[in-house]
């Protein structure tokens, strides 16, 4: 009997070959995970229509409670959501014309925002926040707010906003939004389990 | 320090002062380090992400009377 044939000399054998096996399998398995994105998820809320914005926020709040970091692009009729509630007119640096029209035009605000779809002048609206309130589902502002304050990222498209005559001093919490292009979107959506245009 | 390559970028909005900085990245040589001038208010948080998604060292980045200085080094 050779000594490979001997049955604990081949059993060495499959051992040493497992072992093997198992290394490259962890190897593998580590280069994987690290191609795997963060738990990241990038919501851009184009649309100032409340039903969009209220679906957005809806989705953020259940990505938060999963664990997910979160970040919110404001971009061109969706800025008006980060609007401050209230006075028309504020201080801040002199528009055009066009810019001075657009700010008075624009929805101030989250709740300032209209339906998309049954709006009929503010009934459907109106409609909307006595069903709400009877069921008590929240709207957008406390939404928007909460979203905030478990830790959502607010961005807002700086362009949009130049466009649509809002400034610094119109947006309520300017500070805990950073004001950004589009390189700083794609660089996290690049990197994000999931991206939704709402 | 390197001889920089500048990028006048004044008076751009976003995305083009993006759009100019990564024209001028296929333009240069791995390795040319970029000086680029903003005053869009984008452009500081765009910079460090293109910088952080192409792999571009961002080597300064300064602000005066609201213009934007970034240093960029080219990868490779």
């Amino acid at each position: 009997m050779s000594a490979a044939s001997r049955p604990e000399n081949a059993l060495d054998a499959i051992e040493r070959r497992l072992a093997e096996v198992e290394a490259g399998l962890r190897t593998l398995s580590e280069r994987l995970e690290a191609r795997l994105p963060p738990e990241r998820v990038c919501l851009i809320c184009f649309s100032g229509d409340w039903d969009r914005l209220f679906a957005a926020l809806t989705i953020a709040h259940g990505a938060l409670a999963l664990g997910q970091e979160v970040h919110l692009f404001f971009t061109f009729w969706g800025v008006s959501a980060l609007r401050a509630e209230g006075d028309d007119e504020c201080e801040g640096p002199p528009q055009s014309l066009l810019q001075r029209l657009m700010h008075r035009m624009l929805p101030k605000g989250p709740l300032g925002t209209r339906l998309s779809r049954m709006h009929f002048w503010g009934l459907g609206r109106t409609m909307m926040q006595r069903l709400m309130r009877q069921h008590g589902v929240d709207d957008v502002d406390v939404l928007l707010r909460e979203v905030r304050e478990l830790g959502g990222k607010v961005h807002l498209c700086e362009t949009s906003a130049l466009l649509l005559g809002i400034r610094k001093e119109d947006l309520a919490q300017p500070e805990d939004i950073d004001r950004c292009g589009v390189a700083t979107f794609m660089s996290l959506a690049l990197r994000s389990r999931l991206v939704l245009f709402v | 320090m390197d001889e920089a390559v500048r990028l006048d970028c004044r008076g751009m909005k976003c995305p083009r002062p993006i759009i100019e900085l990564a024209k001028a990245a296929r333009r240069n040589a791995p390795g040319t380090v970029l000086e680029v001038l903003a005053d869009d208010l984008a452009f500081e948080s765009d910079v460090r992400a293109w910088c952080e998604t192409t792999r571009a060292t961002l080597e300064a980045l300064t602000s005066q009377n609201g213009i934007w200085t970034a240093r960029v080094r080219l990868p490779g």
